[in-house]
């Protein structure tokens, strides 16, 4: 196991927290459900990253590269909500 | 290729899009700071993914290091927690700014002047209003305590609430402020406590009441002049609304309704305002609704009666008008009443009095006119009797018809006296006989008893006889009404002398007191007082007026009546008139024969029988009788006699000829023609001043009508023997 797959699952798992924390601010966020999830396949790469070592090393790689794929994906999306389809101004502009 | 390779690069693929719609897109999604901190996390993402590809790939590679073990994979949540980071940070801030120019923004926009003030009015902060509501500048307000630019600031009780009271308690008061420029202004505060960050403070809303003040004590003065007005009107004013419901009642309204301002006030008029009409005793139609029906000012009754509160009634002329709003809707009915009880009594009682001066006219005209008919009858039985002898039967039968004349003549003088009125034709009279004639006069055929109790030495009083006798007769007549059973009546005459400071209020001096005693039922001491009250009666019979008339006269003579009455005890009225020092003139004797003489006499008289009996009463006396029918004639007569050679002796003239020249005329004429003209004047009028006061006029000698051949006889000897 790589020492910055598990930084990063702490990191990951402190990100969540302080977004769990503070969510009553972060909902401002448009589309905010979409990026959420974004980060929970971030979250859930990192955690498969140092899981695979333990356990079903393929699937659970597997799922790492693919949650990673996906979070890429939703990323792109959560912009083109923000930027491109929507006109409409967020909060705390 | 490997899975692992195709899924970074599709992650890859969706981060080069996220960054492409972040570098094309609006940009304006975020502020700066977070579009820097998403840069990042997207840059991040981008340099994560394009690593992965190219290692996993096996493009690139580090040596000594798989590619799972680049370092980006742990800087990718990382980059997520610092945008997540800035977008708190900045959010947080951007809020708080928000609010700051939310609170300003309200603060502004109110248009009453706010300041928030410490525990010592220091102003922490204001809006722009506070600042054109003082004059100064924000600056200099800020961290000013109030107290410095207001007068009277009741520093004690404001402490008291911020010291004591909790957060939301409010409390209203009224400031006068001093602004920059000097000016000063009232202002309403509403004083709310709340706190900031722990500390308390005193949010003041002020408002310019300066305006409103100057408005509403103009209205209060305003008010309270209509409230004065209407007050001090001298008619009643009741305003009620639609529903009839009193809503203003002025004092006068207040005393004849007898009730009160407040206690009338929502009351229904029908409660407060009863009336009636006289005649009937209905109730008077509602006087709202007729006014509201006929929407103008409307007459309510001329016979209306309102009944107060208490039962009493009072005659009142009363009118009703709508009350319009500006809108010209009816929103009520004032009613306009004035006591016109009293002023009704003095109507009726000057048309009664009228009505007797009327029939006082009518009654003198009627006494002339008797007199000289019953002139010409005694003139005409004196000559008969003359003519035959006592002892005749003829001779007695005149002698009645004298004496029925004579109760005629006696009549004809009552109702002369009823004719007479104003001022007192005083002569000097000798009270005795005139007591005794009035009294015998009025009880004649009553069944009431008379006696007199005269003092012999009684003085003679400067009085109007005729006035006097009436005044002593009303009383006699009054008291034997009062006994229609019989009864006996006391008449007691005697000298006093009153003192000063007497209780009548009588100038000192010396007095003749006429006391009238009856033994009649007498009068409660509450109708003793109204007893001299016109038209006041207490019997049936009679109409109020004599005991009203002798007072009149009584105080006319600068004398006094009082009376004094216990019920079953009688009543005495008491008489006091200023006694005279002279005695009465004793009249002219004459030996009782008829006088005879010669020379030539003028008679001037309107009536034809007049004229003709004097001719033969005077003839017989021995004189040349000569007559006119006015005064225009007997001057001319006299002054052709007096051209002739011929003059008249004397000349008997009657004072009144209707439509023609009279006696008092005439002698202003004879005595320019001849200054020792002998004048005797005659009426029927005896009560006329001239007859009172010959002499005055020119007159040499009065003679009275109905008038015998004795009379005639005594005037022409006493007029003659003066000469002599």
């Amino acid at each position: 196991m790589a020492v910055h797959e598990f930084i990063s699952l702490i990191i990951s798992c402190l990100v969540m927290g302080f977004v769990f924390l503070q969510w009553h601010q972060f909902k401002r966020i448009q589309n905010f459900s979409l990026l959420f999830l974004c980060f929970v396949f971030v979250f859930a790469a990192s955690a498969f990253s140092v899981f695979e070592h333990f356990y079903l090393y393929p699937s659970l790689n597997f799922l790492q590269h693919f949650a990673s794929a996906l979070s890429g994906i939703l990323l792109a999306i959560w912009c083109r909500l923000v930027y491109v389809d929507t006109k409409k101004d967020t909060p705390g502009q | 290729m490997n899975f692992v390779t195709v899924f970074e690069l599709v992650g890859l693929a969706g981060a080069i899009f996220a960054f492409g719609y972040f570098w094309v897109g609006t940009r304006r999604a975020f502020i700066r700071n977070i579009r820097i901190a998403l840069g990042i996390l997207l840059a991040v993402s981008l340099s994560k993914y394009l690593v992965n590809s190219l290692e996993w790939s096996g493009l690139i590679s580090h040596p000594g290091l798989a590619p799972s073990e680049n370092y980006l994979d742990a800087i990718w949540p990382i980059a997520w927690f610092f945008f997540f980071l800035v977008f708190l940070m900045d959010t947080g801030e951007q809020d708080l700014r928000t609010n700051r120019e939310r609170y300003q923004m309200i603060l502004n926009s109110s248009r009453d002047a706010i300041f928030i003030m410490d525990g010592n009015t220091n102003i922490l902060d204001l809006n722009q209003a506070a600042v054109s509501l003082t004059g100064y500048y924000a600056q200099e307000l800020k961290n000013m305590a109030m107290t410095r630019f207001t007068e009277h600031f009741d520093l004690n009780t404001y402490r008291h609430y911020f010291n004591h009271k909790n957060d939301g308690f409010s409390y209203t008061n009224e400031i006068r402020m001093r602004c920059a420029d000097g000016k000063h202004l009232e202002a309403e505060c509403c004083n709310t406590l709340g706190s900031i960050n722990g500390r308390k403070l005193m949010c003041t809303v002020a408002r310019d009441i300066t305006e409103r003040r100057h408005t509403e004590n103009l209205l209060a003065a305003e008010k309270e002049r209509l409230d004065t007005t209407l007050y001090s009107i001298g008619d009643g004013i009741i305003t009620t609304d639609i529903e009839e419901r009193v809503t203003l009642i002025n004092r006068v309204a207040e005393n004849l309704t007898g009730w009160s301002q407040d206690a009338a006030r929502g009351r229904y008029l029908s409660e407060v305002f009863q009336v009636i009409e006289a005649s009937s005793r209905e109730p008077c139609e509602n006087p709202v609704a007729k006014v509201i029906e006929n929407n103008a000012i409307t007459t309510l009754g001329d016979q209306t009666v309102l009944i107060s509160k208490n039962g009493l009634e009072y005659t009142i002329s009363d009118s009703g008008a709508p009350i319009i709003d500006r809108n010209g809707r009816t929103i009520g009915v004032v009613l306009v009443f004035r006591d016109i009880t009293t002023s009704q009594k003095s109507r009726e009682e000057m048309l009664k009095i009228e009505k007797l001066e009327s029939l006082g006219v009518l009654a003198g005209g009627i006494a002339h006119d008797f007199n000289n008919l019953l002139t010409s009858m005694l003139g005409n039985v004196s000559l008969l009797k003359i003519e035959t002898q006592p002892e005749e039967k003829t001779h007695k039968r005149l002698d009645e018809i004298e004496k029925a004349a004579q109760r005629a003549t006696d009549l004809t003088q009552q109702l002369l006296t009823f004719s007479k009125g104003g001022k007192p034709i005083k002569t000097l009279t000798n009270l005795r006989e005139l007591i005794s004639e009035s009294a015998t006069f009025s009880l004649r055929g009553s069944n009431v008893k008379c006696e007199f109790h005269l003092d012999p030495s009684l003085k003679a009083a400067e009085v109007d006889a005729g006035q006097i006798g009436q005044a002593i007769s009303n009383i006699v007549i009054n008291a034997d009404q009062a006994m229609p059973e019989g009864g006996r009546i006391r008449i007691l005459a005697r000298n006093i002398e009153i003192k000063a400071n007497n209780e009548m209020i009588l100038e000192p001096g010396n007095y003749i007191q006429i006391t009238i005693q009856d033994t009649g039922p007498g009068v409660e001491i509450e109708k003793l007082k109204k007893l001299f009250d016109p038209y006041f009666t207490t019997k049936q019979k009679g109409s109020g007026l004599g005991l009203s008339v002798a007072l009149s006269i009584i105080e006319k003579h600068n004398g006094k009546i009082t009376v004094d009455s216990k019920p079953g005890r009688g009543t005495s009225f008491f008489i006091y008139l200023p006694a005279s020092e002279k005695s009465p003139d004793k009249p002219e004797e004459t030996d009782g024969k008829i006088y005879t003489g010669r020379g030539r006499i003028l008679v001037m008289d309107d009536e034809d029988f007049i004229r003709d009996i004097s001719i033969h009463m005077i003839s017989e006396m021995g004189f040349e009788v000569e007559t006119a029918k006015d005064g225009e004639e007997a001057i001319s007569l006299y002054r052709q006699a007096m051209e002739a050679g011929r003059p008249f002796d004397a000349v008997i003239m009657d004072l009144t000829i209707p439509g023609g020249m009279g006696g008092k005329e005439a002698i202003k004429e004879l005595t320019a023609i001849d200054k020792n003209v002998k004048a005797i004047v005659s009426s029927g009028y005896s009560n006329d001043p001239v007859m009172a006061d010959f002499q005055l006029y020119g007159f040499k000698g009065a003679i009275k009508k109905p008038y015998m051949m004795q009379e005639m006889s005594e005037a022409l000897e006493i007029l003659f023997r003066k000469e002599r």
